[in-house]
């Protein structure tokens, strides 16, 4: 118990203290976007990867590093940000209308199976929250259902109480429905991993060796989902099915 | 020519005389023997067939046996089976026929034997026959309507010897696919003006490739036998066996026009024979059938990929240009010369980099048939278009091949071809094909502008649920959750303990309130007597159901007792007493003490009884 309140109260130093530090990085930012203003693209590249480098991130500074790739006409690592403020913001018209406009100049045109409606609409759902919201919603919802049962334990309610159950229940529903989405992205993000092909071309090998037999190429900027690693080769999968491996410099993982 | 004419007509009117129904087996399979001609010349062929018919004769699977002829006649081959089904009004009618070609070697009139069929272990056999072979040249031959009985009669055992049709074969023992040369010569020490095959061999299992000869064929001269002969190689064919086994070509049959030294009997004969000196008459001559032994090819060094060509070849591959531009076709030209079955060559597999657009090829092939050997060349042509700009390289074709000569199989393969592409002025190549209208529309749109606001950075890999914020957000909920259930208990745990001794005081404190309204029972204290009393009531029950008085509806009391049980009469009692209470002490008038009494009588029992229905 000691423990975890040291634990608590460390973190949360560590926390007040980065975002003080994350302000040199804020400035790094204001920066970088008068320079791609003024068409400095290759400058404003830079000064956005700084903070990445530093490991900093915000969906703001991957799009904004996306579009400046795409200015320069660098349509694997546009998408590879663009694919990076997705995750941290699924549902932004802005960032999925560059993505768009990226992936159209995508050489491969890998098509998708049709999905089933129930899975597409998961899918819609899942997306419309990024992990840190679904976490607030999870949270709020958790809170509120506490703080209505212990009201309802501990005031008489008189003729407010059917009402107060029924919130309370709704509240509940909340959570359930909530604490699943949440638990589905977390998995799918420790376990689902997507990569983009930053090179002009590669093939694709049958087995994790340089004389395997080639099954397909790849071009610059396709969307791989990696599902194994031997060594410095990866298997992927594409959304048509088709598998195969590949280098693991051909590559970077979203 | 009158004759002929005749003897023609005659030849076709005649029937074809079926001796014997055959033996009957139920119904179900009937087999006959028929021979073409009931008369035959010596050194004349005959044609032996065996009908099997009725409803089973399509399952007979076994061949039948033949009636043993060699003291007369020498089996030449088979000419061919044929079946026959027929539905008539549903019934399904079947027959099948097989055809045995024999040549007659003895004057005389003898019995062919019945032939005999196996079915389900019983053996059927069929008819016999009698032949009659006469020396000379003969009756009635259905198979060479223009053979003149008259004027063949001498010549024909005379020719035994002079002509011959000899067939030659230059190995035995072949693999599956490795040609056999045969070669058929006619053999002459007569003159022969024309000749024209009048059976071909059976080669059933064999792919033939024929040779090309001169025409008329050279002749030489060849001792044979002691004899000298004319030899002419008048066939020549390569034989490629389909599969292994033992097999056999059948004979072949050809017929002369021999010239022979004019003999004049009459006067007639020189006028309907030609008019020039000699006279030609027809024969037959057969070659014997020969044996062919096929063997698999090994199973020993066989590549995975060996696809059955068996020969000798050579393979090379070429591109027509080394730079191209994207979008610009190239041909590929792929060549395999050699020898070996040209026509049943297989293609090699060519792995083409994906990014080429591959047509199916341009196949082209050239057989040479002279010498003594197939040989030739096949021409693949595949026209390849590079969609994407780079150095590509077109991997090293293989082709595997079994060649007998050696008994090995051997693997060739043609260097790597490696080619320029550079970029062209099509447009398309870099936006990628197949865009529909409305994304080409968008194509030519810009981005959306970057983000000016100052956002919120936050530590890569950090979520807001593994924050401190968020485990102190579930955990004191908790925490509250754990403190709020421990003052429920000890809110229930007094709230018990007060109901309990609320409980036990109230009969004692009704008591003494109705006490003291006993006390105010005079007609000057009217109104404090009725307050009295009904506050000793409401009080009373307040405590039992463990409520504060204060609050307390006089509605609601009524349905809170039916609750807890209290019957029908005690609660109208109960009521009756408060409302007269409340009566009297609102709506004052002059009430009398009997009046008093009875209230306060009433009030005394109603507490009784609810003391005893709660406890």
């Amino acid at each position: 118990m000691r423990r975890a309140v040291t634990y608590l109260i460390f973190s949360l130093i560590v926390m007040r203290w980065s975002v003080v530090y994350a302000d040199h990085f804020s400035h790094l930012f204001e920066q970088a976007s008068e320079a791609y203003e003024n068409a400095n693209f290759q400058e404003a590249i830079g000064l956005y990867e700084e903070i990445i480098d530093n490991g900093y991130e915000s969906w703001e500074v991957y799009y904004n590093l996306g579009n400046a790739y795409y200015k320069q006409i660098d349509i694997g690592k546009a998408i590879l940000n663009y694919e990076r403020a997705t995750r941290l913001l699924p549902d932004n018209e802005d960032i999925q209308y560059n993505l768009q406009l990226a992936n159209l100049r995508v050489i491969d045109k890998i098509q998708s199976p049709p999905q089933f409606f129930f899975s597409k609409f998961v899918e819609r759902i899942k997306n419309l929250f990024s992990i840190d919201s679904l976490s607030m919603i999870v949270l709020i919802a958790y809170i509120m259902t506490v703080v209505l049962i212990i009201i309802m334990m501990l005031v008489k309610l008189g003729s407010f109480r059917m009402m107060t159950k029924v919130i309370t229940y709704v509240f509940v529903i909340v959570l359930i429905l909530s604490s699943l989405l949440l638990y589905m992205k977390i998995h799918e993000m420790n376990h689902t991993r997507y990569g983009i092909i930053l090179v002009p071309k590669v093939i694709v090998y049958s087995s994790p060796e340089e004389n395997g037999t080639e099954i397909f190429s790849l071009h610059e900027g396709s969307k791989v989902k990696l599902t194994r690693a031997i060594d410095s080769w990866s298997q992927i999968r594409l959304t048509d099915g088709k598998t195969g491996w590949l280098k693991n410099d051909a590559f970077e993982i979203i | 020519m009158m004759c002929e004419f005749i003897n023609k007509l005659l030849n076709i009117s005649l029937p074809v005389i079926l001796l014997t129904a055959g033996a009957l087996h139920g119904q179900e399979i009937e087999i006959s023997a028929t021979v073409n001609a009931q008369q035959v010349a010596i050194d004349q062929a005959f044609t032996y067939t065996i009908e099997l018919s009725g409803s089973k004769a399509n399952s007979v699977k076994e061949d039948p046996v033949l009636p043993n002829m060699e003291e007369f006649a020498t089996y030449m081959g088979s000419s061919g089976t044929s079946q026959n089904i027929q539905f008539i009004n549903g019934r399904m009618s079947v027959s099948k026929s097989y055809s045995f070609t024999y040549m007659a070697t003895k004057v005389g009139t003898f019995e062919i034997g019945p032939a005999e069929i196996s079915y389900n272990g019983n053996k059927i056999s069929s008819n016999k026959l009698t032949i009659e072979i006469v020396a000379g040249g003969a009756g009635q031959r259905g198979s060479s309507p223009r053979s003149r009985p008259d004027a063949s009669a001498q010549g024909t055992s005379d020719l035994k010897d002079n002509l011959l049709l000899r067939v030659f074969i230059d190995k035995s023992r072949v693999y599956v696919n490795e040609p056999v040369i045969l070669s058929y010569k006619i053999y002459t020490a007569v003159t022969v003006t024309s000749y024209g095959i009048s059976k071909q061999p059976d080669m059933e299992g064999f792919w033939v490739e024929e040779f090309e000869l001169p025409n008329p064929p050279p002749t030489k001269r060849e001792m044979y036998n002691g004899k000298e002969y004319i030899v002419a190689e008048i066939r020549k064919l390569a034989l490629f066996p389909t599969d292994a086994g033992k097999k056999t070509v059948g004979s072949m049959q050809i017929q002369c026009d021999v010239r022979v030294q004019n003999q004049r009997r009459s006067i007639f004969d020189s006028f309907f024979d030609d008019p020039f000196f000699g006279r030609s008459i027809k024969a037959d001559v057969f070659s014997s059938p020969v044996n062919i032994e096929v063997l698999p090819l090994p199973e020993t060094g066989r590549p995975a990929s060996f696809s059955g060509a068996v020969g000798d070849y050579t393979m090379a591959a070429a591109v027509d240009k080394q730079t191209v531009e994207t979008n610009d076709a190239i041909a590929l030209k792929l060549t395999l010369k050699g020898t070996g079955n040209i026509k049943m060559l297989p293609e090699p597999e060519v792995n083409i980099p994906p990014d080429f657009e591959k047509y199916d090829p341009k196949i082209s092939r050239s057989i040479e048939r002279t010498g003594n050997r197939i040989a030739g060349s096949k021409v693949m042509e595949y026209v390849l278009i590079p969609r994407f700009p780079g150095i590509q390289r077109i991997r090293p074709i293989e082709f595997n091949f079994f060649n007998p000569r050696t008994s090995s199989y051997e693997t060739i393969r043609t260097s790597e071809l490696v080619i320029d592409v550079l970029q062209g002025d099509d447009e398309m190549s870099v936006a990628g094909a197949g865009l529909s209208k409305e994304e080409v529309k968008l194509l030519g749109q810009d981005i959306r502008f970057i983000q000016r606001n100052i956002p919120k950075l936050r530590r890569q890999g950090h979520f807001f649920y593994q924050s401190p914020f968020f485990i102190i957000g579930l955990l004191l909920p908790l925490v509250l959750m754990i403190a709020a259930i421990l003052q429920r208990r000890h809110m229930d745990k007094m709230y018990e303990n007060q109901a309990y001794a609320r409980n036990r005081k109230a009969n004692q404190l009704a008591r003494k309130r109705l006490r003291r309204a006993r006390s105010l029972l005079q007609e000057d204290t009217q109104k404090e007597f009725y307050a009295e009393t009904s506050r000793a009531l409401i009080g009373f029950l307040a405590d039992k159901l463990n409520l504060s008085a204060a609050g307390i509806i006089t509605d609601e009391l009524e349905a809170m007792m039916r609750e807890k049980g209290i019957d029908q009469e005690t609660v109208a009692s109960f009521m009756d007493c408060i409302n007269r209470c409340d009566y009297q002490r609102f709506a004052p008038s002059d009430s009398t003490t009997e009046e008093m009494n009875q209230l306060y009588e009433q009030a005394q029992m109603v507490i009784s009884k609810i003391e005893r229905s709660i406890k």
